[in-house]
């Protein structure tokens, strides 16, 4: 029902800007001629196996009928408001209403559809059509009516399966633009955010929305973006991660460039940062750029709960990360190179739990990260029935069994287990300590703590290098913004943070300074 | 792009080459030693004993308590020198020994009134070896210490190591590390302690028991074994150098002199101030002490202002023994074990090359006054001892 809603307000927000966003070298327009039945072939030619398409011929008027049809693509429209808002009033038009050019007459004043469009040529009629709008022919006329009246299957906003929170909200993204922009709408009511739509895609024609906030957002970033996307001439945009992969900054960086997120808070708490949001039609995923280093610890929880363990909870992120990227690395360089690192107790400890196991330490390190890593990956494509068939037979194998078996020693399991489990903790960067880890384990078992060493520091060059669409990707850190750092290192009460971070925004000030709460002075009164 | 790769590449690979860091040791293919021990043999040959655990022995002794495998081996190697001997091992090891976690050394005795620095000399030059390790001078074989089995501890050089941390607890035996004696061997003019040790039998009927005890402080003039210090001797060595931390004094009960009573010291430190009086070395050696009425044997009431004073003054000649003991000892073996040198030179850096050389002349000579400024403070929970009480209320005798 709440979707419903949702989609009928959108509706109304149809394509108002006049300016197309890119030129895009369409070849010859083909206008429309003023006979119907010709404007009927030319359909017909432009979709010559079509088994879907509906065309609906009518007369309007009883005393001098006018010829009209209706052409729509079956299951893309919605059948009900149809024949409601445009069949019924048009079948019961009498003649005397008729004065004048019928199409303006019907366009004004009898069809009761919010969005309805005159448009000239065939092109545009086909993308209508293919896009799930009816589009009204009238005879005598070389202009065609497009009446937006689409309607097709659509998952309702849910709470999404990835970035799920305890506090705060549970609505999230779904395969349907309109939907999303919506979603975003009610959040930041206000004439300055701005909504660009495209399309991207020679097969899909898919519809892209560029959304910022006029005034927070920097304008060069938004125009990098348009002109970033207007680049693209690909068959086929199935999913945002199509467009992040050609809007790179760094296509060959093993660190993004471009954040994606599925729900409406977080996209909306990035555009109020001065970010600009890309959403993809057919997707829930919208990509926000610039994208910086520190967003992979930030949560959206972080800002809703108290400062306090808001704080910690970052500190424990960033701790994570460097545990799933290093631990193994380091466990394989200090056993294998640096036995004098180790305290005595734990080098016995270590000594006697890998006693007896056949291979060398890193081989065994290799094992079991890939061993891990196709467990992770069974058990994410696995049906949700099996999924704990998975998990036990992958506690069983890669823990205790693989070390009763004696193939492997029991400090290795941990090490593997909690990387595993860290990596998890910024999801955002799977990806990367997954094959960080991989390149420093290999490095670590070439020259140990010196390899793990020349991969951290390979790994912070490479970071250093990296920009976002003009915003270097370590800031606030590298370059050092004191006040960002109120969102980085520690996360300040709402009340404190006063300035949007610097890097992506001119305009910094959020609020005025003095919005701390107080006791109200006189407490007896 | 291309050009990109092409240099990083290299520079990658030549990066990891260049070091030459190739070094990889699987911890199964080492022999860890815990503890050195070094004799001389009859020949003349270096006789090193190396304390090996046996990582499989710990793992199952874990579950299964007590098995009675010992989870440590014991190998005796000959060699022409040191490192000699320690290579020689490895006919006798499987795997290479690896000294990076020993944490002890044992000389014998017979070897140390030779002379030790001929034998530390691979121990400090090798960067296996580690400069914190603690030495031991034994009056057995080193071999035997290290061949004893310790009850609390599965790796006998482990006790030895904490054993030598708790030294602070009696302040009855020195604590050395091998960087003291290099230290010591790198001044002029210091010489140096080493604390003992010693297999006792536990229980006379079974030979077995055995169990390893820090007993008395080897003196060394240089790196030459003198003598030995009794435990006594050694807290006044202590005292001077500011080493007492912890530990008892055992002074006789005021009022019940046929009783003790044991003073915890809680606190203590010492400086030593030298004084050049016409040409003669007088070194004042102040100790300040905080103590603690920690137990009383008799039945007087200890806890008045009176009682403390004499306790005090107990304390007092009690430390003033100590260390002119000590002081008088070392006189007569020449040995500047009290670090009165940096002292004197620091005080009086121009009259310091003629005394420097004849340091050990001019040791000889100093007289010591000793201040001793103990505090008794605090009683533990009693007030008067613990003894029944009779009838009238009054403590029973």
């Amino acid at each position: 029902m709440l979707t419903k809603i949702i989609r009928k307000s959108t509706r109304k927000k149809r394509r108002q800007s006049s300016e197309p966003l890119c030129q895009n070298p369409s070849g010859n327009p083909t206008t429309l001629s003023k006979k119907l039945e010709d404007n009927r072939q030319a359909i017909l030619n432009t979709f010559p196996k079509a088994d879907d398409l509906v065309i609906r011929e009518f007369t309007i008027g009883s005393e001098a009928p006018v010829q009209a049809f209706a052409v729509m693509i079956f299951g893309l429209f919605n059948e009900d408001s149809v024949n409601e808002n445009l069949f019924k009033p048009l079948l019961s038009v009498h003649n005397n209403q008729l004065t004048g050019s019928t199409l303006e007459i019907i366009k004004e004043s009898i069809l009761s559809v919010s969005s309805v469009q005159e448009v000239q040529t065939l092109e545009d009629t086909v993308t209508g059509i293919l896009s799930g709008d009816t589009v009204l022919f009238i005879d005598g006329a070389d202009r065609a009516l497009i009446a937006s009246i689409r309607g097709f299957a659509a998952r309702s906003v849910e709470e999404p399966s990835t970035e799920s929170v305890i506090r705060g909200p549970r609505e999230g993204f779904v395969e349907s633009l309109g939907t999303n922009i919506s979603l975003i709408r009610r959040k930041i009511k206000n004439p300055n955010l701005m909504v660009e739509k495209m399309t991207v895609g020679r097969q899909t024609k898919t519809s892209l929305a560029i959304v910022h906030i006029q005034g927070i957002a920097n304008d060069e970033v938004v125009q990098e973006v348009k002109k970033r996307i207007c680049r693209i001439e690909t068959d086929s945009v199935l999913e945002s991660g199509y467009i992040e992969s050609f809007i790179e900054d760094a296509p060959y960086s093993l660190f993004p460039t471009v954040g994606n997120s599925e729900k409406p808070d977080i996209v909306s708490a990035k555009l109020l940062e001065g970010r600009v949001a890309i959403l993809t039609d057919g997707t829930p995923l919208v990509l926000t750029v610039p994208y910086l280093f520190i967003e992979a610890f930030q949560n959206s929880e972080d800002y809703y709960s108290r400062p306090y363990l808001a704080t910690f909870i970052r500190w424990l992120r960033w701790l994570a990360f460097f545990i799933s990227t290093f631990v193994p690395a380091l466990y394989v360089a200090i056993t294998t190179y640096h036995q004098e690192l180790l305290p005595t107790s734990l080098l016995i400890s270590i000594a006697s739990a890998n006693e007896g196991s056949p291979f060398p330490t890193i081989v065994e390190a290799l094992l079991m990260q890939i061993a891990y890593e196709i467990l992770r990956e069974a058990g994410l494509r696995l049906p949700k029935a099996v999924g704990q068939a998975v998990s036990i037979v992958g506690a069983l194998v890669i823990g205790e069994a693989a070390v009763s078996a004696g193939l492997v020693g029991a400090p290795m399991v941990v090490v593997v287990a909690l990387t595993g489990i860290s990596s998890f903790v910024v999801p955002a960067f799977t990806d990367v300590t997954t094959i960080a880890r991989f390149v420093l384990l290999i490095l670590s078992s070439f020259s140990g703590l010196y390899g793990v060493m020349l991969g951290f520091a390979g790994f912070v060059i490479h970071q250093l290098s990296l920009r976002s669409f003009g915003v270097p990707y370590m800031s606030p850190l590298v370059p050092l913004n004191g006040s960002g750092l109120n969102d980085v290192i520690i996360r300040k009460p709402w009340w404190a943070m006063t300035s949007r971070p610097h890097s992506l925004s001119r305009n910094t000030t959020r609020q005025v300074d003095s919005l701390a709460p107080s006791p109200p002075e006189n407490p007896g009164n | 792009m291309r050009r990109k790769i092409t240099l990083i590449i290299p520079t990658i690979l030549l990066l990891l080459l260049l070091p030459g860091c190739w070094n990889r040791r699987e911890l199964n293919t080492m022999a860890i030693v815990e503890a050195v021990g070094v004799d001389r043999a009859n020949d003349g040959q270096i006789v090193v004993s190396l304390q090996i655990l046996k990582p499989s022995a710990i793992k199952s002794s874990t579950s299964e308590k007590a098995s009675g495998t010992k989870s440590v081996w014991v190998v005796t190697s000959k060699g022409e020198t040191v490192f000699d001997a320690i290579r020689n091992a490895s006919l006798q090891t499987d795997r290479k020994a690896y000294f990076s976690h020993n944490t002890v050394y044992v000389l014998s005795e017979e070897l140390a009134r030779n002379g030790i620095s001929d034998e530390l000399d691979l121990f400090s030059r090798d960067s296996e070896f580690r400069k914190l390790t603690y030495v031991f001078i034994t009056r057995r074989k080193a071999e035997d210490i290290i061949r004893s089995d310790y009850e609390q501890e599965k790796i006998p050089a482990q006790a030895i190591e904490k054993l030598a941390k708790v030294t602070y607890a009696a302040s009855k035996v020195p604590k050395v590390q091998l960087i003291d004696l290099l230290k010591n061997f790198a001044s002029k003019t210091n010489d140096s302690i080493v604390p003992g040790i010693d297999i006792i039998q536990e229980d006379n009927k079974n030979p077995n028991e055995e169990s390893l005890k820090l007993d008395g402080t080897a003196i060394l003039k240089r790196d030459r074994m003198v003598g030995w210090f009794n435990e006594k001797e050694t807290r006044g060595v202590l005292w001077v150098l500011g080493k007492v931390k912890s530990g008892i004094i055992d002074i006789a009960t005021p009022g019940n002199e046929s009783k003790k009573s044991g003073i915890e010291i809680i606190r203590a430190d010492s400086n030593v101030v030298p004084e050049l009086v016409d040409g003669n070395l007088i070194m004042t050696i102040n100790v300040r002490l905080d103590g603690n009425l920690g137990e009383e044997m008799g039945s007087s009431d200890l806890v008045k202002p009176e009682s403390f004073d004499e306790i005090e003054k107990q304390i007092d000649t009690d430390i003033k023994e100590e260390i002119s003991s000590a002081v008088s000892k070392a006189q007569n073996w020449d040995v500047d074990i009290f670090k009165f040198a940096p002292d004197v030179h620091r005080k009086y850096p121009r009259e310091w090359p003629e005394l420097e050389r004849n340091w050990r002349e001019e040791f000889r000579k100093i007289q010591i006054n000793i201040i001793v400024d103990a505090k008794l403070h605090w009683s533990g929970y009693l007030k008067k001892p613990v003894q029944p009480k009779n009838t009238e209320g009054e403590v029973a005798q």
